[in-house]
Formats: structure tokens, sequence, C-alpha cells
């Protein structure tokens, strides 16, 4: 049991006091004096407050405290406070973390410790996890000195949406970030030779890809489409999870070959090469030296559309040489989108995630009421009209 | 012995004489001049003999000089009984102890001053429905046995004195000593007013506390010994309001009882009783 304003009680214990002494002080005649003049006096009256040891009137004195108690109860709002526990986390768990992060997650999860994701449900976003958490957390710092938050995720870009901000702002604890690995793709994994369409037959690319050998695919083999135009079967490819390498043959004769870079993640070559100018479709995933935008990634259903105006000459082997390896293979590496973004948020960028937001919210804590007060007040109410009339009718 | 308690008063009183207003009718001898001459040997005056007087007292030689016959005549000493009327009601002890010492001390003073000149003296106080009557008395004691009549007094209820004065009946000194505040006040004025018709010595002694007089400022509510529903406040404007009521009371009863005939003698309780006994006797002359 606790007490929503405490301080109503003081009153009340104040009003209770002055009830007493209220009883203890008696108005009444000074005590009278023996005058055998006493008929030349004028007649009237004369009270005096005496102070006395024991209360008079017990039954009023009663009365009134039970009215003045019953108030002071009720204007205290009574409440009945469930066991409090000192520190709770909770635990924003993405679901789209592997498995065996997830798994661990649980198992390390404390009795008082309470569990939002983890599921399908708006798995790979923060902004469902956030609003769940700011709901429960209404009823949960009730019962709860300390208040944690843990996020758990593969943090990946599209994580976060245009809501987080603000909902993110609402939560009013400290966060702790933790970077877990992802969900592995869907699918069984294999190896797989890419499948070039169309173009000359004495393609050198058709070349250099065939003495790559099989490259890793997500669940269908890469496709590179050397014609101008892509075709059904590609666009099918595509959503079925393939990484469609729309690599135009004709881009070779687009210039003179110059002494290029081309960079890619994680491989760089360095070859007479012919710069197309074109705009590039998509989301930049090679550049030139000078970062211009030499290959751009569109996401298709499961899988995406590469398109890469990189003109390759047709003579020379340098496609054909170990430094180009590196670049063929890394157009051919996986769609963004299966990769869920990994890594795509830097550390620092979390900054703001983690730490508290510098406004808090006006209402930490919801509104709380007392079921008891209205009843305890109106008795205590009901107990003051009684007296009252009481009073009356005695003097009647 | 009371007297033991009243020697300084009866030391003091010691060559005090209560004088006779009225020359007693019949008279008995005693220290007063009668009202009428008696035949005696101490001759005044000379008056014709008539029929009835006896012949011894006619005086042989002025007979035989002026051959009429007179009968020698000399004026006579009397003793005047008196009563003394004590009010011994609750208003009279109240709270007011010096008042009923006062009191008492009047009734051993006077009823000493009368034996003093050897007039008899008879005591009666009314205390409530009590009354404590000692008839005259001419005994050397009768001054003792006063003094423990007094002593023996318990005061409370309302007194009632004009009923005692009923019964007097014999040419009587009477001395009142009350405050005047019994119920009776105005059948006792009627009564000593008849009395003093009739040719009787009235004295009123109007006794009154000096805290009557002056109120004390510490007490704010009073109440009547003698009515206890009369409860009253004492507060600055009641106070005002009950001087100008008592000193106005006191007048009162000073003109209408002299105008009766009576002596009235206002008696503050802390006044010497001794110079108020010699006052009352003084009075006479």
């Amino acid at each position: 049991m606790t007490w929503l304003a405490p301080t109503a009680l003081w009153i009340g214990a104040a009003g209770a006091a002055a009830t007493v002494a209220a009883h203890l002080l008696v108005q009444r005649q000074p005590d009278a004096r023996a005058l055998a003049t006493a008929r030349f006096l004028p007649e009237g009256t004369i009270t005096a407050a005496t102070v006395q040891r024991v209360p008079t009137n017990w039954w009023w004195l009663a009365l009134r405290l039970l009215a003045v108690m019953l108030l002071a109860v009720g204007a205290a709002g009574p409440i009945r406070e469930p066991t409090r526990v000192p520190s709770r986390t909770l635990v924003l768990l993405d679901g789209a973390a592997a498995d065996s992060v997830q798994q661990r997650v649980r198992r390390s999860l404390g009795e008082t410790d309470v569990l939002f994701g983890g599921d399908s449900a708006g798995g790979g976003r923060l902004s469902p996890l956030l609003a769940r958490a700011l709901r429960a957390r209404d009823s949960l710092i009730r019962t709860t000195d300390a208040l944690r938050v843990r996020l758990i995720s593969p943090l990946g870009r599209s994580f976060f949406d245009a809501a987080t901000p603000q909902l993110r702002a609402q939560l009013p604890e400290s966060m702790s970030v933790e970077r877990v690995a992802p969900h592995p793709p869907a699918g069984t994994p294999i190896r797989a030779r890419a499948d070039v369409r169309g173009g000359p037959a004495d393609d050198i690319l058709r070349a250099a890809y065939a003495q790559l050998g099989p490259v890793d695919a997500h669940t269908r083999a890469p496709v590179i489409q050397r014609e101008r135009v892509l075709s059904a079967a590609d666009t099918a490819d595509a959503r079925a999870g393939a990484v469609v390498l729309w690599w135009p043959a004709g881009d070779a004769d687009a210039g003179t070959p110059v002494l290029a870079a081309i960079r890619t993640t994680g491989a760089t070559w360095v070859a007479p090469l012919t710069r197309v100018a074109r705009p590039v479709r998509g989301a930049p995933v090679a550049h030139w030296e000078n970062g211009a935008v030499a290959a751009g990634e569109s996401p298709l259903g499961a899988g995406c559309v590469r398109d890469v105006a990189i003109g390759v000459p047709q003579r020379g082997d340098r496609a054909l040489g170990a430094d180009a390896a590196p670049l063929l293979r890394s157009l051919l590496g996986p769609c963004s989108a299966t990769l869920d973004d990994a890594g795509a948020i830097a550390d620092s960028a979390l900054t703001w995630l983690a730490a508290a937001p510098r406004v808090r919210p006006s209402a930490q804590s919801p509104a709380l009421r007392s079921v008891l007060a209205p009843w305890l007040i109106g008795a205590g109410l009901a107990v003051g009209v009684v007296e009252a009339l009481l009073r009356i009718r005695s003097r009647a | 012995m009371a007297t033991h308690a009243y020697g300084a008063l009866l030391d003091a009183l010691r060559a005090t004489r209560w004088g006779s207003l009225v020359r007693p009718r019949a008279p008995l001898t005693g220290a007063h001049v009668a009202r009428r001459a008696t035949p005696s040997a101490e001759v005044t005056e000379y008056r014709p003999y008539r029929q009835g007087d006896e012949p011894r007292r006619i005086d042989w030689k002025v007979l035989a000089r002026t051959d009429r016959a007179f009968v020698r005549l000399a004026p006579d000493s009397s003793v005047t009984p008196t009563l003394v009327l004590l009010d011994a009601s609750a208003s009279m002890v109240a709270d007011a102890p010096a008042k009923w010492a006062a009191a008492c001390g009047l009734v051993v003073g006077l009823t000493a001053v009368a034996r003093n000149a050897g007039d008899p003296v008879a005591f009666t106080a009314v205390s409530g429905a009590a009354v404590t009557r000692l008839p005259l008395s001419a005994r050397g004691d009768a001054l003792r046995v006063v003094t423990d009549a007094v002593a023996a007094l318990m005061p409370g209820g309302q007194g009632t004195l004009a009923t005692p004065l009923e019964r007097v009946r014999a040419e009587m000194r009477i001395a009142i000593i009350t405050d005047l505040l019994g119920d009776d006040a105005e059948t006792l004025l009627t009564r000593a007013r008849s009395l003093r018709v009739q040719g009787r010595e009235v004295h009123l002694l109007h006794l009154v506390a000096r805290h009557e007089l002056a109120l004390d400022p510490e007490v704010r509510l009073a109440r009547d010994p003698e009515i206890p529903s009369v409860v009253r406040p004492m507060r600055r404007a009641e106070r005002e309001q009950y001087t100008r009521a008592f000193s106005a009371f006191r007048e009162q009863m000073r003109d209408r009882w002299r105008a009766a005939g009576a002596r009235y003698h206002l008696v503050v309780d802390d006044q010497p009783v001794a110079d108020v006994v010699r006052r009352v006797a003084r009075s006479q002359r």
C-alpha cells in the first residue's frame, strides 16, 4: 500500500490533532465567586476557554475524527503498489539477428528482463521495437527502480526509418547497442558459373568469367547480360534471387580505351578501359578513379540488377589477367539487400541511438488513480454531513 | 469562653455607655432617666395631692405651712431593654468572613455597651429558618451568653428579620444588624416604622463588605449566595453599572430608614468595630 499524495496524511493528522485540541478546549462560564450584592450587576453571560486534560464529548470526537481521517486518507489516494524490482532491462532483439544470437539472448535473459522482438514481425526494423517498448515502459516503470534498454541487432541500413528518431526521443533511458551477426541469406548457398548471355561469341568477358570458374551465389547462378537490353529471363532470374550483371558489350566501342582504375568493395583493377558516357542506374557499387560511378545496383525481387558502364576492350587479354579476377568476382557478389545491410551503418553514427534524449518526455510516468480515494472522500463527507445534522438536532 | 476573642473590643468599650434616646414609660430601676417622675425622697418638684395618692407621700411640712396638700415628686432612673437583632443569612458570610466577623463584633460590642448602662439585653439571630433567641437578661453573664450564642451561629439561608420584630412588646431599644439584602427588606422597614411610631428606639446598622463597594477586578463572574440562579458577569461595563446601582441602593435605604425615624448607620466591614459602636452609642446625644 502506498499513497499518491502522502502530504494529505500529514494534513489529516494535523486536522485530527486540531479536532482533539478543540475538544480539550471548553467554552464555559468561569468559576463564579459568591457576591452578596450580585443582584446589582446587570444580567449577561460570559464564557471563557478552559483546557481540560481529558477530551469532552467522546462520541462527537470520534465522529469528527472519523470524518477527518476518511477525508485525509481519501485525499492521500491509497493505491496497492506491486513489488518493485531494483532494475529491469528491456531487450530489443532484432528479428534479423542470427538464430544463434537470438538463442543466446533468450538464455541470458534475467527474471525481470523483458524481451521485445526476436520474431518475424518487424524483423529488421527498429521503429516497431521502439513502439512496443514505449507501450510496455509505462507499466514497467511503476514497478522498477532502474530501467535499462538493450538493443541487439545487426544494425542494417534498413533497420532505421523516418519514425525511428521520434520514437527514440520518447524513450528517456539510454540504450546499450550490441551489433550481432545477421541471418544468413535464405536458401542454400551455391557455387555456380556465371551465365553469360548475348554478346559476341568471342566475348572477352565470356572468356574471363569462364576462366574465373564457379563463384559464390545466393540461390541462383549469376547472370551476365551482354546485350543492350535485359531480357524477360534476366528479370525473372533477378526476381528469383540471381545477380544480373547488365554489362552491354557495345560499351567497349563507345570510346577510346584509356588507362583507368575501377574500384569496388575489396577490389581494384587498373587497365585500359573505355569510359561509357551514360547514366548508371541504381546505387553505386563501383567507381572510376575520379569518383565517377562505374556500376550501380538496383534491387529487383530477391535479387538485383547491376548496371555496369565499363567498356572492356575485346582485343587484348587484360580481362583475363589475374588482376582482373577480383573485380570480376566482386561485381558478381551478393546483392546488398540479401546481405541485410550488414555493416552499412558506422558505429559512430549510432551514438545518438545509445545516448538518452536531451529532451525527456513531459509525462514519464502515467497518471495514477486511486480506486479507493473517491469512496473514502465520499464516506468522509457523509460522516461530516451526519455530524452536522446531529449537531443541529441536538441544539434544537 | 468566646468573650476571649473579643477582649480587645470589650476593653475598648469599657467606658462606653449606650444612652437611651427615648425615656422609658414604665421605668425599672436603672441608669436612664425615666419619662415619668415618681414620688421619691429626692425632691425635684411638687404637685397637688390627688385622690389615690398614697397619704405617706404628702409633704406634711408644706401642708402645715400652706394648709394645702402637696405630694413630693422626684425623677426616677430606669433601664432600657435592648434587643440586638442579627441577620445571619448567607449574604452576611458568603465569601466575606470580614463581614460576618464585623457583624459578630457589633453584636458583642452593642451588648457590652448596653450592659455597661445596666440595660437588659435580648439577642435574636435569624439564619434561614433557624432563629436563635435569647430573652432579656440583666444578669452578669448576659454578655457571655450572647457571645457564646454568636459563636455558635451557623449563618446561611435567607433571614426574615421582620418576624422577630413582631414579637417586640416591651419598650425596647432595637438594634438591627443587617446588609438589607434579604427579601423582607421592605417588610422590615415597615415594621421598623411602626415601632418608631410606637415610641421605640430603632437603630439600623447597614453592614456592607469592602469588596462589595470596590469589586475585585480578578473576579469575572459573581453568584448570589442566597439566590443561586443569579449569576452575573463582572466586566468593566457591568462593574460601572454595579457601582451606580449599589450606591443608589445604599442612598435609598439611608433616606427611607431615616424617614422612618430610625437611626441609620452605614458600616463597612473593615472599619474598627469599637469606633462603630461608639458612634452608635453617641448617636443618642
